[in-house]
């Protein structure tokens, strides 16, 4: 756990002396992160396009999961390059849904167990009725001990605002 | 053949029990696969999630619709486009979260409830909301003129949505009293499975401890078994020593007289040879018919041969025979069969014979010098509880006392031989190597014949020993007959016995005795010699003449008409001195009749 904690911290630094400015959105905002960052856009917060994302390294998960049938490619983003584009120093993220509802996801998630936060369901951008624009998605096929509550409950969709808050843990 | 038949009984018995205990552990590992099965939560933390979800959904699709109403209420012309557009994001939410309940496990779990109601209002609720995208679209892009038409719809919507809650919440009941059912029946297989369970391994530490007692027996019968094995080969050496050292010498015996006879055609002594032969031919004889009951006792194959005999004529006619063997040791033997025992008896002779010759050759090899007596007496021993069956006649105790006068036992000797004076010696594998081929026979033997054995032996008084054995009465007439012929009145009534040896002048008292004839005893030639005058004749037995003078004594007894016996070597009367001889061994018939022809010359 301590190693866990020191592995972590020591990751946030470097992404913290990577950060960089971050350039402003030209389309439709589609994703504010505000919370313990450095680096912001907007007022206190750093807000994405789809584009913007879109440009961040992709990754894949190949999964079924309990809320669409059948085996589904989602691709999106990884966390780690999005707190470095923003300067991170928190360890905890905080995800809200369109409607207003909040799940807490440590990074680690999206660090150890291949979490992302997925744009792209078999090749098309998800819409809000497919559960887009973005959906954390978890690799239940590959790993199937993720396969549980506290996994199933941190896979939020219709993500629109992420906070990024540090824990005394 | 009846083994053979236990064998195969026994190894069909240990064949279904090896398929009993594969059954067993078969049961058993299917018990706690059940229990693993059963006590499994995947399946139900699955349909719980699941029911969980369907009601998540189900009142987030109620929220949903009165988020989108309050946004639509919210807005107006003045606006922002920003706020417009929303109106078709909160579309698409209601949307997703009503594909949620259409689609997927919660789809697939609620599609049951209520027989298809709820798939029916879904559906219902899902094309009144499809219809209203053209309405949303028009809003989001600023025409406020379908925001009332959308309203009035949406409140239609919310009475359906409001249904479709209470029917999903009705089956979720439903659903989880179904679940409670097969989580009870669940519980009480887990409980028949862990009785199952309880009961299998009970009987498995049950079966493991019967395997390892067997195991543990079957241990220490392979170490008897050993143990067994090496005696045998042990006796096997002892035997074939025993064989070599009894026939070593009859056979030199033979070979010596075959060179004698083959080197000198005239002989001087023929018939000693000739005797002397036969002697060594009976000993080679006696020796492989010891060999042989011994095998035979070992294999439980020796079965006795009743016959009825006199008894003392038997048992006279085989010391005669051992007598060359005790005399070229310079040894006296006596013998006397009491009266009280019936003439006849019914036993296996020959076997009685092998025990007699072995205890006397046994004395014969303890005894430097003196005597070796025999004396055959009835017992009140009880009768062995089963005595050999050979006979009907009526079943007694005899003992056979053999006593001598030699250095006793050697006392490590007599403590092996201790303990197994009793019929358990058959149980005894050792006693061959501890006591020797001779009275280890006599030990076999004797208990076979349901008889005892004990002794007394101490280095000054020399060694006895009591056989005790059961016989049968013959029931045949010839033995009274005999009885009562046999009797001879004899007119002496005193004897003067002068006899150093204990052994012989006790057993020379039962014989008289047997004659109705007193008898005095001196130990030597004193000045008591002329005390007695009342003795009608003399016995001069093992004595010195310290006093007097043995010819005039004789003269003196001759002058006072007094007869005198004596026994040496070989019987040779004296008819100047008036000596009358006996001859070892001291039988009754042979002083009997000494004494008869003694009386009856004197009459004459």
């Amino acid at each position: 756990m301590r190693f866990r904690l020191f592995a972590t911290s020591l990751l946030l630094c470097s992404l913290s002396t990577l950060s960089y400015a971050l350039e402003k959105p030209t389309g439709r905002t589609i994703l504010s992160v505000s919370g313990a960052i450095e680096t912001t856009n907007t007022n206190d917060s750093a807000s994405f396009d789809l584009n913007m994302l879109n440009a961040l390294p992709q990754h894949t998960v190949v999964t079924e999961n309990p809320w669409a049938e059948g085996v589904h490619t989602y691709r999106g983003f990884s966390v780690a390059s999005l707190l470095e584009k923003i300067g991170n120093k928190g360890n905890l993220l905080q995800v809200f849904a369109m409607n207003g509802y909040m799940t807490e996801i440590p990074i680690n998630d999206f660090l150890e167990k291949g979490a992302i936060f997925a744009t792209h369901q078999d090749g098309k951008n998800m819409s809000i009725r497919n559960l887009g624009p973005i959906m954390v998605i978890y690799p239940f096929d590959s790993q199937p001990e993720l396969r549980n509550e506290i996994f199933y409950s941190r896979s939020i969709w219709q993500i629109n605002k992420i906070k990024s808050i540090v824990t005394t843990e | 053949m009846k083994m053979v038949k236990m064998k195969g009984w026994v190894s069909k018995f240990k064949r279904y029990s090896l398929y009993a205990f594969i059954c067993l552990v078969i049961a058993i590992a299917a018990a706690v696969f059940g229990i693993i099965s059963y006590t499994s939560n995947n399946a139900q933390s699955d349909s719980r999630r699941i029911f969980e979800s369907s009601l998540w959904n189900t009142l987030q699709l109620q929220i949903q619709i009165y988020q989108f109403s309050n946004h639509l209420l919210s807005l107006d012309q003045d606006s922002d486009s920003a706020n417009h557009e929303e109106v078709f994001a909160q579309y698409e939410i209601l949307m997703s979260r009503v594909d949620l309940l259409r689609e997927g496990d919660v789809g697939n779990l609620i599609r049951d409830y209520e027989e298809g109601r709820i798939t029916r209002l879904l559906n219902i609720i899902n094309g009144e909301l499809e219809l209203l995208s053209y309405h949303t679209s028009k809003v989001s892009q600023g025409d406020m003129s379908y925001a009332q038409e959308l309203m009035t719809r949406l409140k239609k919507i919310e009475l359906q949505s409001n249904e479709l809650t209470a029917l999903i919440n009705k089956g979720s009941t439903e659903f989880i009293e179904r679940e409670h059912e097969t989580l009870q029946a669940r519980l009480f297989s887990i409980k028949a499975l862990s009785v199952i369970l309880l009961i299998g391994l009970l009987l498995l530490c049950f079966l493991t401890l019967k395997k390892l007692t067997a195991l543990r027996k079957a241990k220490k019968l392979n170490r008897s078994t050993h143990e067994k094995i090496k005696t045998f080969y042990e006796d096997r050496a002892n035997i074939i020593s025993f064989i070599h050292q009894e026939i070593r010498s009859p056979a030199h015996a033979i070979l010596g007289i075959a060179k004698r006879l083959q080197k000198s055609a005239n002989i001087d002594s023929p018939h000693a040879l000739s005797l002397h032969l036969e002697e060594s031919g009976q000993q080679l004889l006696q020796t492989i018919d010891m060999v042989s009951d011994f095998s035979l006792v070992d294999a439980n194959k020796l079965t006795l041969k009743p016959s009825t005999k006199n008894l003392r004529k038997a048992i006279e006619g085989l010391l005669e025979t051992l007598s060359p063997q005790i005399s070229r040791r310079s040894l006296q033997s006596i013998l006397y069969v009491d009266p009280e025992l019936p003439a006849y008896v019914t036993l296996d002779f020959e076997r009685v014979k092998e025990v007699i010759t072995a205890f006397i050759q046994n004395a014969i090899a303890h005894t430097p010098s003196g005597s070796i007596s025999i004396h055959i007496r009835p017992t009140t021993m009880s009768v062995p509880i089963s005595p050999p069956s050979h006979s009907t006649g009526e079943i007694r105790m005899l003992q056979i006392v053999i006593k001598d006068t030699g250095n006793g036992i050697p006392v490590p000797l007599q403590n092996n031989l201790r303990p197994h004076a009793s019929t358990s010696i058959e149980k005894e594998p050792t006693l061959l190597s501890r006591a020797g081929f001779n009275l280890a026979l006599c030990y076999k033997l004797v208990s076979l014949m349901k008889g005892e054995i004990h002794f007394s032996s101490d280095a000054k008084n020399g060694s006895e020993f009591w056989i005790d054995i059961p016989f049968h009465v013959a029931n045949n007439k010839e033995s009274a007959l005999e009885t009562s012929n046999n009797r001879i009145k004899i007119t002496a009534k005193q004897a003067l016995l002068i006899e150093v040896d204990n052994n012989i002048a006790h057993i020379m008292k039962h014989q008289l005795a047997e004659l109705d004839i007193e008898t005095i005893r001196l130990t030597t030639t004193s000045h008591q010699i002329h005390k007695y005058e009342n003795y009608d004749f003399i016995i001069l037995g093992n004595m010195t003449w310290s006093e007097y003078n043995e010819a005039e004594t004789i003269q003196q007894w001759n002058q006072h008409n007094k007869p005198i016996i004596r026994y040496q070597t070989e019987a040779n009367n004296d008819h100047k001195s008036n000596i009358a001889s006996m001859a070892f061994p001291l039988t009754q018939s042979q002083l009997e009749k000494v004494i008869s022809n003694t009386f009856h010359s004197k009459k004459a």
